[in-house]
């Protein structure tokens, strides 16, 4: 039989080709090394406006090395017929499909990452109950920072079967909430005027976007929640700490009263 | 060529920059946020033989700008509303930015008319919310002017409830007739809250490269014919129109100063009068004695020397803090101004951080302080606003 029947028989491994793969190997891994630095820092140097597309640009340039890299091997290695190229992908993929494979689908999922982008760097998403803002996007896994500045490392295979919540998609636009639990006797309208002042008073807020709030009666209050943007997603802790601020502090003005909630309920005297 | 025109706000445009300032600005902005240019522009080297003018001289080749002659075309371009009965409570609404000169155009369109000039409500007032301020002032159905719309509000939880009584008596018609101006980043804001925009907007137009260069000249020769030379510096290029002389020979020697300063200053004519008047400098034996100046000695034939515009020192923001920094300066353009502690009323800086903050732009020259106000220089202004939309905080639309 002419044709390639295993692995072995497609596979041209001399000594120049080990050399050539090493080399590209180092090459590339030199490149990503320098293309992980690259970016951040000229992400930290332009206007906040362009910051995510810098940062975004830096997977994309990984991935893009590692597909010339593994190109530039296999074409070395064998030729690269059809019928060589069904042989080698069947037997890694078979051997490799077992014994890695979360790590291959995680390393899949990335690659989808980076095509339908549920999130890119500068994103606030929440994966699991972990809230935080993704700060890099590697091969296997994207790390993301929590507000109590924690790195929670996610592994992209969670894009199959999680759901991922993104709160600003790429954009500055990031919706936050204060909430706001008042005692039911008060005059409602009253207090969803003073509530929008509040907001749109807030130095963070993003003028441009729309201001919200939203009144809902629970069986032990009344619930308002004050929607609006800030200026930079960055800014979410100040801007809701701001909201309640000074819409405690209005309230109080207006002598609405807060809902209190007794410590030990009477059913449980 | 008419210097002053008003167009309705949709109409603003402010002037576009050419495609190799666009260039060149990039290309300073790499340099200095990637350190491997200087932060800012060398200053002007002045050759020993160049110094700045004296005051005196700066008051008869660049004097302050002639806001009656706004006036007057002012008056012009009003005649239609002023006759029309229909609008005989439809305000008008004249919006300006920081510098551009609206507030002394109102006022002596208002001495032209004898129509009653209001003034701003006191914090207090406008905290209390009291609207008997403005009706103290309108008496008998007077037509008035109000020049400071902006002063009607403070960004605070307590600080807009007189801006919406004074629009609800406005639309009511209860206020009379009336001219009010306003300041362009108030206006962006009271937009956002007050939904019904007024129909009747006027700007004055933008200053663009001709119309800077034609006003720029008339305001050296003051109507007379002194035959003055403004050549750059660097290169002797002529920043108005070469002489005739010059022309016919053949090179256009022609600097792009004018069009630069139209550009950076945003078409906004009291920006680019401070830093025009900056820009001149002359040989020392060309200065004319006091004395002789006086006597009303003319300047026949003699050259103005302009610092070329790359050499022109800008204001630069301080590094750090950027966070208070945009806090401060946002605040003060909305409000076009504030003093102290309403600028610590109205952010949530704590007093040392206002302080501090304060002290930093001042010393970059980006901020000054008169008559009790703390507001954004002439020539900071074009920095502050690009540093607020590098921030991404909301700016005015001219």
């Amino acid at each position: 039989m002419n044709g390639a029947n295993s692995i072995t028989d497609i596979l041209a491994l001399n000594q120049d080709n080990l050399i050539a793969i090493a080399l590209i190997l180092v090459g590339a891994w030199l490149l990503i090394a320098a293309n992980q630095r690259i970016f951040p820092w000229l992400a930290s140097r332009v206007p906040n406006q362009h910051r995510n597309f810098f940062l975004a640009g830096e997977p994309v340039l990984r991935l893009l090395i590692i597909l010339v890299s593994v190109v530039l091997i296999v074409t070395r290695i064998i030729d690269p017929t059809f019928e060589n190229l069904v042989v080698l992908l069947s037997a890694t993929g078979l051997a490799l499909g077992f014994a890695f494979k979360d790590y291959i689908s995680s390393l899949l999922a990335g690659v989808v990452t980076l095509y339908e982008l549920p999130y890119r760097p500068g994103d606030w998403i929440t994966v699991n109950g972990a809230y935080g803002k993704v700060r890099s996007i590697g091969t296997r896994a994207a790390e993301i920072v929590t507000l109590d500045d924690t790195v929670v490392v996610i592994p992209h295979l969670k894009l199959w079967d999680q759901l991922i919540h993104n709160g600003n998609d790429g954009s500055r636009n990031l919706m936050c909430i204060a909430d706001f639990y008042l005692h039911p006797d008060h005059d409602a309208a009253r207090v969803k005027q003073a509530l929008y002042d509040v907001a749109l008073t807030s130095a963070f807020l993003q003028i441009t976007q729309p201001i919200f709030v939203i009144v809902q009666e629970k069986p032990w209050a009344t619930h308002y929640r004050l929607k609006a943007y800030p200026i930079e997603p960055d800014q979410q802790l100040h801007f809701v700490t701001d909201l309640t601020v000074r819409g405690k502090a209005k309230l109080a003005s207006l002598g609405v009263r807060f809902a209190q909630l007794p410590a030990f309920p009477e059913q449980m005297e | 060529m008419t210097t002053w025109e008003y167009v309705p706000l949709a109409e603003y445009t402010p002037p576009t920059p050419s495609v190799k300032a666009i260039s060149e600005n990039w290309f300073a902005e790499v340099r200095r946020r990637f350190g491997a240019g200087k932060a800012q522009a060398e200053p002007f080297e002045e050759r020993e033989s160049l110094k700045a003018l004296p005051a005196w001289q700066l008051q008869r080749i660049a004097p302050a700008p002639a806001w009656r002659e706004a006036a007057r075309a002012l008056d012009v371009r009003l005649e239609h509303w002023l006759a029309d009965r229909q609008s005989q409570h439809a305000p008008l609404l004249f919006i300006g930015t920081p510098y551009s000169g609206h507030v002394e155009i109102l006022q002596l369109w208002a001495e032209l008319h004898e129509w009653r000039v209001i003034k701003p409500p006191t914090a207090e007032e406008v905290f209390a919310g009291d609207l008997s301020w403005a009706s103290d002032q309108i008496v008998d159905d007077q037509p008035w002017v109000f020049p400071h719309l902006e002063r009607t509000y403070l960004r605070h939880t307590e600080g807009l409830g007189l801006i919406r009584r004074f629009f609800d008596q406005m639309y009511a018609g209860n206020l009379g007739r009336g001219l009010i101006g306003c300041d362009s980043w108030s206006w962006t804001f009271l937009r956002r809250f007050w939904p019904e925009p007024l129909s009747n907007t006027l700007a004055l137009r933008a200053f663009d490269e001709k119309r800077l260069s034609y006003y720029l000249q008339a305001l050296a020769s003051g109507g007379e014919d002194q035959d003055l030379l403004f050549r750059q510096s660097d290169n002797g290029k002529y920043v108005f129109s070469p002489p005739e002389d010059v022309a016919v020979n053949g090179s256009v020697h022609h600097s792009d100063y004018i069009q630069r300063l139209a550009v950076h200053s945003r078409g906004i004519l009291g920006i680019a009068w401070t830093i025009w008047r900056n820009s001149l400098r002359i040989e020392p034996d060309e200065e004319i004695a006091e004395e002789a100046q006086a006597e009303a000695v003319e300047l026949p034939g003699k050259t103005v020397w302009v610092a070329p515009w790359s050499q022109i020192k800008h204001p630069v923001m301080p590094p750090g803090a950027t966070r208070h920094q945009a806090i401060v300066l946002h605040a003060l353009l909305l409000h076009n101004g504030l003093a102290g502690e309403q600028l610590a009323q109205v952010t949530p800086l704590t007093a040392d951080e206002v302080t501090g903050t304060i002290y930093l732009l001042q010393q970059a020259k980006v901020l000054a302080e008169s008559a009790g106000f703390w507001r954004v220089t002439a020539q900071g202004y074009p920095i502050a606003r690009q540093f607020l939309v590098d921030n991404g905080y909301p700016v005015d639309e001219f």
